[in-house]
């Protein structure tokens, strides 16, 4: 045990609480709300007598259940490796940071600094497992001697796993795979012996500890060999500075780099490094990194769309009036959204002259293909509820003309917004669209008055009460 | 005869987060001319550079280049400059030969010209066998490099460079230094940041010095002494 480096490293971890305590000060002086304050008060106070209430209702069960939760406990050592081996795609489990990293610049040795990270978390971890079996203990009738045992357990386990999920972190993803499928088969083949042969579960939680801790002494010494630091530090950052309640305060997520995945890969194959033929590849090739760091936004939105679409006409049919206008509004409002997005994300388009004509083509088909999951599911919802007719037939057009000149518009807006020149449709003629596109899921012929928003929008210039809304 | 005005800024204020952070800055960069803008530390010479390619926008003033102001016709003012930002702005999922391809679409640089240029520049900053990596796969000195080529491909007035030499190895600085030359003989103006002041003299032409967020002094290269420093009266 290094004195020197325990001291700076216990120093440079109270600086990091400090400054978030700050930010979290800061952040409870903004949203503080006394009256908020009092009713979470007296609703806490409420749901504690019930809670209260409630377990002594469950008294008799107490004793049931915690006879079945003492084999269960024999669980955990198995179920700590997989979730180790799982998190390792993810997580080091180690804290190891940009400030370690600094750290072991100076004469501090990264060895060190991994045990004192070490020695911290684990004695946390104890220490969390050991008051809330106190808790446990004093709160509900479950024995102190149930608690504090499966308390052991976990301590124990949780600790012996941690050099695995450290070790695995920094190897390559198909090494992972193996030892988590590998990992996965020994645990079900003790566990399938063990109920053959009517084992206690201890023997198996003995046997697998007494395994961890023979990896362990192979894989302790070992514990900065071939360690990914950049990736491990990476990871760690946004994992301790990834603050949840001053990021939906301030809109910044702090999110690791997603660079090595399997769709990263494929998308840097040597392919992609061979030069443009037609400026259009290039921009497609942005668009689908966009869409792609974008994905939760296109996903969510496309589901949602889909949901009002098909889940609420189902039960009510005539909602589709409104459920149709909201959901192909919604996605171009997104799409528009994201689409703006790529110049703003990136400052080196906000620079240079934007060609306009390019990246609304381009993106348009990108928007048009998701667009076009609406109409298969309109379709789909249509001919369920009335079966085919001749209407659908102009609805569908309706739909597929009036949504792609909607998208359009928007795009055009929003390059407009970019480029300072604010170029903004009437909004009255879009109103009109929208309403002959429920209507017209009422009464197909109303279909036909899509054609008018576009046709009043060409000829503006010459329609005195247009030009003067305008 | 009298000089052309390519880049003017006219009393223009800059705040951020409600602080302003540069007030009635005044100034005109000369037709062929090259101008560097200088200043202690904090004084806001990235911050003019940033709101003068519309990164950042400013609270007050005007600023034009050639005459087309940038509250006007964003898009052709954005035709006017290029910009060689101090940190390589490059984008991740492009190699660095798609990144010129990049620029040659956005400024419309015709083919013959894309080909020769690429060729002398990624020749005279050794780049030669880096043009399909990417930027991630790269030293900084290397991106930078590809940045500061990006910036050179396209034909226009005003050249935006902040701190140039950042980054550059010796070879590199000095044909650098040497292209700006060229370029301002043959008309570009100039304008820069720098920390090197060996350079402002054997560069500049004029200079803009910044000081805690006003012009404290401008004028030829030769009335340019030292550096004001923060806080000084």
């Amino acid at each position: 045990m290094n004195f020197s480096t325990w001291e700076v490293y216990r120093w440079v971890r109270g600086q990091r609480f400090k400054r978030k305590r700050r930010l979290y000060q800061q952040a409870f002086q903004l949203t503080f709300d006394v009256t908020l304050a009092i009713y979470c008060a007296v609703l806490g106070a409420v749901f504690l007598l019930m809670a209260v209430d409630g377990l002594q209702q469950l008294y008799p069960l107490f004793d049931l259940w915690q006879a079945s939760l003492g084999q269960l406990v024999w669980l955990l050592p198995s179920a700590f490796i997989l979730w180790a081996c799982g998190q390792s795609f993810f997580y080091p489990g180690l804290m190891f940071t940009t400030s370690e990293l600094k750290l072991s610049m100076l004469p501090h040795t990264r060895s060190h600094l991994l045990w004192h990270i070490a020695l911290v978390r684990g004695t946390a971890c104890t220490a969390c497992a050991f008051l809330a079996a106190m808790i446990t203990g004093w709160l509900t009738p479950f024995t102190y001697s149930f608690a504090f045992y499966s308390a052991v357990v976990f301590s124990l386990f949780f600790i012996l796993t941690m050099p695995l999920q450290w070790w695995l972190f920094s190897v390559s993803r198909w090494k992972k795979l193996f030892v988590f499928a590998a990992v996965s088969l020994f645990i079900s083949g003790v566990r399938y012996i063990t109920l053959y042969l009517e084992l206690h579960g201890g023997w198996v939680g003995l046997f697998l500890g007494l395994l961890l801790l023979i990896w362990n002494l192979y894989l302790i010494p070992r514990s900065t060999q071939g360690v990914d630091w950049g990736r491990t530090v990476e990871v760690n950052d946004a994992k301790v500075w990834n603050l949840k309640i001053i990021s939906h305060m301030t809109g910044v997520f702090i999110k690791p780099p997603k660079r090595y995945g399997v769709l990263h890969s494929f998308i840097r194959r040597r392919r992609a490094k061979q030069r443009f033929t037609h400026i259009h590849q290039l921009y497609h090739r942005l668009w689908r990194y966009h869409l792609h760091h974008q994905f939760t936004y296109v996903w969510k939105t496309i589901l949602a769309c889909a949901v009002i679409v098909t889940v609420l006409p189902v039960h009510t049919p005539w909602i589709m009036y409104l459920t149709l206008p909201i959901a192909v509004f919604v996605y171009i409002e997104v799409a528009a959204g994201l689409f703006a997005d790529q110049f703003r994300k990136q400052p080196i388009l906000g620079i240079i002259p934007i060609e306009e004509q390019g990246w609304l083509r381009t993106f348009y088909k990108w928007s048009a293909v998701g667009m076009s999951f609406l109409f298969i599911l309109f379709a789909v919802v249509m001919i369920n509820l009335h079966g085919l007719y001749a209407g659908l037939s102009l609805q569908l057009l309706g739909l597929g003309f009036w949504s792609l000149y909607d998208l359009q518009q928007r795009l055009r807006e929003r390059i407009s917004i970019l480029q300072r020149t604010e170029k903004k449709g009437l909004e009255v003629l879009r109103l009109t669209g929208y309403v002959c596109l429920g209507a017209g899921v009422f009464f197909s012929p109303v279909i036909f008055g899509l054609i008018l928003p576009p046709l009043a929008a060409k000829y503006r210039e010459k329609l005195p009460f247009l030009r003067l809304s305008a | 005869m009298t000089l052309q005005s390519v880049l003017t800024i006219n009393n223009c204020h800059i705040s951020m987060r409600d602080e302003i952070v540069l007030s009635q800055i005044t100034f005109e960069v000369q037709q062929g001319h090259i101008t560097a803008l200088v200043g202690h530390n904090g004084a806001g010479k990235s911050t003019l550079i940033k709101t003068i390619i519309g990164l950042l926008e400013k609270q007050s003033g005007a600023i034009a280049i050639n005459g087309i102001d940038q509250d006007g016709d964003f898009l052709e003012y954005k035709y006017q400059f290029s910009y060689i930002p101090e940190e390589p702005l490059l984008l991740n999922e492009l190699t660095i030969f798609q990144h010129f391809q990049l620029y040659q679409k956005s400024y419309h640089i015709p083919d013959a010209l894309f080909i020769d240029r690429i060729q002398t520049y990624t020749e005279a900053f050794e780049l030669m066998d880096k043009l399909d990596e990417y930027p991630e796969s790269l030293s900084k000195g290397m991106r930078q490099k590809a940045q500061t080529i990006c910036a050179l491909l396209p034909e226009v007035p005003l050249l935006l460079i902040d701190e140039p030499f950042m980054g550059l190895d010796v070879y590199a600085g000095t044909y650098l230094e040497q292209l700006l030359k060229e370029r301002r003989d043959q008309g570009t103006s100039i304008l820069l940041t720098t920390h090197q002041l060996d350079k402002v003299h054997n560069l500049a032409d004029d200079f803009v010095m910044l000081k805690d967020g006003r012009i404290s002094s401008a004028g030829s290269i030769d009335h340019f002494d030292q550096l004001d420093r923060r806080g000084t009266l």
